[in-house]
């Protein structure tokens, strides 16, 4: 039996990702071109705003690559979206994914600080009595709570599906194993920049690292759209041709 | 002919693949953004709705992309039966409502917002 997550016909090969590929050859494959397609973007979005430095490109907050990246988690949220109300089998898994790339999105777009006024990404915060209660509540029952319900709904559904998919060597598997492997980067290197860099008296390196940060962030955003594209292709409405 | 139709699959190709888009996608914000109304006085805070304006500007910007895409590929694609490239041009258009709307919003969030301000 295959494993239940939406999957590319395998007589159907995409242009950028033929999922008949092995996965380790496919995510890399995955990897290279967002790596490549990031590059280039960012190298025409510093032709084309004018700006003075690379730093005011990559390593500013609402600099070019920052919005280029909160735009692609939106537009994979639309379409994740999209997937999920016409593709009835698999509607809990394109919504749970929706939900995720709402999260990245928000969290582009500092939506944690701005929201409320103080940082809701510093547990500290939560029991600090100089942010208002309710606000506090507010955050828990409205964002933490719902989120680890998505969570756990879709670790039940996936959790016997990642043991077959891994063992019969799935390509989305080790996509999956990739794009979180570049996620934990981006997570290592923002609390790098943020507090280790800082402590350690290196402040001259936290304009590189900050760079790094959004840059990676960039090539997780768009890994994940060309992932999820040959899937988009396969699961949303119209697409299948008549020949 | 057959150069004919092989430059039509290359273009369907092209139009198919997520690079296209995802280059429509960053110039609709290196170049669109900077210039959409107020969007040059910063991100103020959800008390004023600066924040979440931007927001809503992004998920119209998805529709947008979504919409596009359908109406391209209900417009190009060849060898398809008439009513299903209506059916794609339709529901790429209602997307297309769909951002529209969005940027309603972000709009009268934003002159709410100065209102507010």
């Amino acid at each position: 039996m295959r494993p239940g997550f939406p999957q590319m016909p395998s007589n159907k090969p995409s242009l950028l990702g033929d999922t008949r590929q092995g996965q380790v050859r496919l995510c890399w494959r995955n990897l290279g071109e967002a790596l490549f397609f990031c590059l280039t973007m960012t190298l025409l979005a510093k032709w084309s705003t004018n700006l003075p430095g690379w730093g005011d490109v990559i390593a500013s907050e609402n600099g070019p690559v920052e919005m280029m990246s909160a735009g692609v988690w939106f537009v994979a949220m639309v379409w994740c979206l999209t997937a999920g109300l016409s593709h009835s089998r698999h509607r809990i898994e394109w919504l749970g994914l929706t939900a995720l790339c709402l999260l990245f999105g928000l969290r582009e777009l500092d939506a944690h600080v701005w929201a409320t006024g103080w940082n809701f990404d510093k547990f500290a915060n939560y029991w600090n009595p100089n942010f208002p209660l309710s606000e506090r509540l507010l955050v828990i029952g409205g964002m933490i709570i719902p989120v680890m319900a998505i969570g756990i709904v879709l670790w039940f559904r996936i959790r016997t599906r990642l043991a077959v998919a891994w063992n019969s060597r799935a390509p989305w598997i080790g996509q999956l194993t990739l794009g979180g492997m570049l996620l934990i980067f981006c997570v290592v290197v923002d609390k790098v920049h943020g507090y280790y860099l800082p402590l350690l008296g290196l402040e001259d390196a936290q304009l590189f690292f900050m760079g790094l940060e959004e840059f990676g962030e960039y090539v997780l955003g768009i890994y994940t759209v060309s992932v999820l594209w040959p899937y988009w292709q396969a699961t949303l409405p119209f697409h299948q041709t008549d020949s | 002919m057959a150069n004919q139709r092989c430059l039509m699959k290359m273009a369907m190709a092209g139009i198919t693949s997520w690079p296209t888009w995802m280059v429509l996608l960053a110039a609709s914000v290196t170049v669109g953004l900077p210039r959409v109304p107020y969007y040059q006085q910063g991100l103020p805070y959800i008390y004023d709705l600066g924040g979440m304006a931007l927001v809503i500007w992004f998920i119209g910007l998805g529709f947008l992309i979504l919409g596009l895409y359908f109406v391209v590929m209900g417009c190009v694609s060849a060898g398809w039966f008439l009513s299903r490239r209506l059916s794609a041009v339709l529901f790429g258009g209602m997307s297309l409502i769909l951002a529209g709307g969005c940027h309603w919003f972000y709009l009268l969030l934003l002159e709410m917002s100065v209102r507010v301000t």
